[in-house]
């Protein structure tokens, strides 16, 4: 390891003599890591950041700490409450940088390869800001009346009463509609919950206990009460749905031309405007799904495609589907599968509110791996560099450059 | 330039404890440490404590370490371990914060791995110090540009200084850290800060 040390110093003193620099190779071809250490090295934007870090820590405080318990009952062999079992199993092994991990897809193949000859160094990262995930829910409920209730501003309790249901927010800012007063009919009255980009997922239950996660930049449209036949809402952008099963009052959601007719089940609508395909997830039970010209009824585990909401194909099981991945918005993460980069741009936009710009031509990555959303935005694009992928964050602007 | 010697060295003062050498073992240890630390829990204050916790726990062995090397790599592992550990609890509790990808790999390749990692964070703290080691003015200055993204006018509004002494400081601080690198031999991963600092 000194020996390791000593040629990096030279190397970058330049002052690294030819067998050195044969031998420094060698070592940076052993294993992918050593590779990524030289390469970091040679990063000024992970220079920057890093010792930024080193910087941030309370070493002289923590000096102080430490020393008065170690000066306490001197040197005991054990020392108070420390707990730290010792594993001698394999180990996971992490990357530098972040623990944060995107796997190297197919397209970008050479990082990984050690032998490969670095790009020359180049400022990855130039931080003039910083966008952090969002922290509340911006979403508005409009009611039926036309007033509109800003969730996040509102208290805990009953928000309203419409008829004879009270709309309420729980403690965790979830929302839910119940039943007040008498049953007397009252004619059915229309709620909306809009979410907007950079907000947190909303939750609710709507009269019937269906119960619905609306993700960022998203919104549904439902009756107060369902008195009907049928069970009808509409969504745009994504959602996933428990339907309480009521096998008289099929629940049906719409979006555009799309129509998912459902009993008793579980599944996932992903229908954001600009994305090209209408998806529609199934988990539990059973839902056709009607197209404009077609229809598919997916079994669990399935997934109905329908490109520009027009013809229907569906995905069986045992195609590539990965449920964790579909749900993973729902449980606090991006989930990328073989996603290109504009995939990975538009799901940021929405969950960080920012407009994306593309400099240049759009980078050709194919990007797998999960990611927490709540890192902030400057964190997760900061894995994209590790894929040579150039970023500049300006207020609510992020511009993307190869 | 011999530190292999420096911590052998080190290493026997520190076993028969020396307080001068306990210091210098906390410098050198901590900051990298937590450096290490923050990487996989994603969070600075839950790193400084484990690794403090860490420290106090390999300093009660000291003994048992027959090179430096040795008692950093016991600590990078138990830190390692405390860090994952403490990740894990947090996932429990709230949303996950960050999902890792698992890869296991050979008892062989972790060893490797994890010599890589204190590799790294000793290069960093190499570096850090001699930033640190910036006379007072030069080093606030320093650090205000590049940890704090100041730019000249704002150091100046901060410092209440007039922009050319922040320029005439910046110069100085440059100066001194290309003197250094050029008379102590030092690591000169800091010539890119500089190139970089040329640019504000």
């Amino acid at each position: 390891m000194y020996r390791i040390k000593l040629l990096i110093h030279k190397s970058l003193r330049g002052e690294i003599t030819a067998a050195e620099q044969a031998e420094l190779e060698a070592w940076a071809a052993a294993a992918p890591g050593n590779q990524a250490l030289l390469d970091d090295l040679n990063n000024a934007g992970y220079l920057e950041e890093a010792l930024a870090r080193i910087d941030g820590y309370g070493e002289e405080n923590a000096w102080k700490q430490v020393r008065a318990r170690i000066a306490g009952p001197q040197h005991s062999e054990q020392p108070a409450k420390v707990d730290i079992p010792l594993r001698h199993i394999a180990w996971r092994r992490w990357t530098v940088a972040a623990a944060i991990l995107v796997l190297v897809g197919a397209s970008s193949w050479w990082l990984l390869w050690p032998g490969n000859k670095v790009p020359p160094p180049a400022v990855t990262a130039t931080k003039t800001n910083d966008v952090t995930a969002p922290t509340n829910t911006r979403a508005v409920i409009t009611l039926s009346n036309g007033q509109q209730v800003y969730l996040d501003s509102a208290g805990s309790g009953t928000l309203a009463t419409q008829g004879n249901v009270a709309v309420v927010k729980g403690a965790h800012g979830e929302i839910a509609y119940r039943p007040v007063g008498s049953n007397a009919d009252i004619a059915v009255m229309y709620n909306t919950v809009t979410n907007p980009r950079g907000s947190r997922v909303v939750n609710m239950t709507l009269a019937d206990g269906t119960r619905v996660w609306l993700n960022a930049n998203s919104s549904i449209r439902y009756p107060t009460a369902f008195t009907g036949k049928d069970r009808a809402v509409e969504i745009t952008g994504e959602a996933y749905l428990e339907v309480m099963h009521d096998a008289r009052k099929p629940f049906m959601v719409t979006r555009g031309t799309i129509r998912i007719e459902v009993l008793g089940t579980q599944f996932n609508v992903n229908a954001y405007d600009d994305e090209q395909n209408i998806k529609v997830t199934l988990l539990e039970g059973q839902v056709k799904v009607q197209g404009k010209e077609s229809a598919v009824i997916l079994q669990p585990g399935e997934q109905a495609i329908a490109p520009n909401g027009n013809v229907m194909q569906r995905l069986s099981k045992h195609g590539n589907i990965d449920i964790d991945a579909v749900m993973a918005w729902k449980n606090g993460l991006f989930a990328f599968n073989d996603a290109d980069v504009p995939t990975v741009m538009r799901q940021l936009a929405r969950w960080y509110d920012v407009d994306v710009r593309y400099e240049g031509v759009i980078p050709a990555r194919t990007i797998n791996g999960k990611i927490g959303q709540s890192l902030s935005l400057d964190q997760v694009l900061h894995v994209l560099t590790k894929l040579r992928i150039h970023y500049t964050i300006d207020g609510k602007n992020l511009t993307v450059r190869p | 330039m011999n530190v292999e010697l420096d911590d052998i060295n080190l290493l026997k003062a520190f076993k028969a404890g020396d307080a001068g050498a306990e210091r210098t073992v906390f410098q050198r240890l901590y900051r990298p440490l937590c450096h290490y630390a923050e990487t996989i829990t994603g969070h600075a204050a839950a790193a400084e404590d484990l690794v403090q916790e860490c420290i106090i726990k390999s300093w009660a062995r000291r003994n048992i370490f027959p090179t430096f090397l040795d008692l950093q790599r016991f600590l990078y592992r138990i830190v390692r371990n405390a860090a994952v550990d403490h990740t894990r609890a947090a996932r429990r509790h709230q949303l996950a914060h960050i999902e890792m990808q698992s890869l296991d790999v050979d008892g062989a390749a972790i060893d490797d791995s994890l010599d890589n990692e204190i590799l790294r964070a000793e290069l960093l703290q190499e570096i850090y110090t001699e930033i640190d080691q910036l006379p007072g003015r030069c080093r606030q200055i320093f650090k205000m540009i590049f940890f704090d993204g100041l730019s000249t006018d704002q150091i100046a509004a901060q410092l209440s200084l007039n922009t050319q002494t922040v320029r005439t400081q910046k110069a100085r601080a440059l100066q001194l850290l290309r003197i250094q690198l050029l008379e102590k031999g030092r690591i000169s991963a800091l010539l890119l800060l500089y190139s970089l600092l040329k640019k504000i």
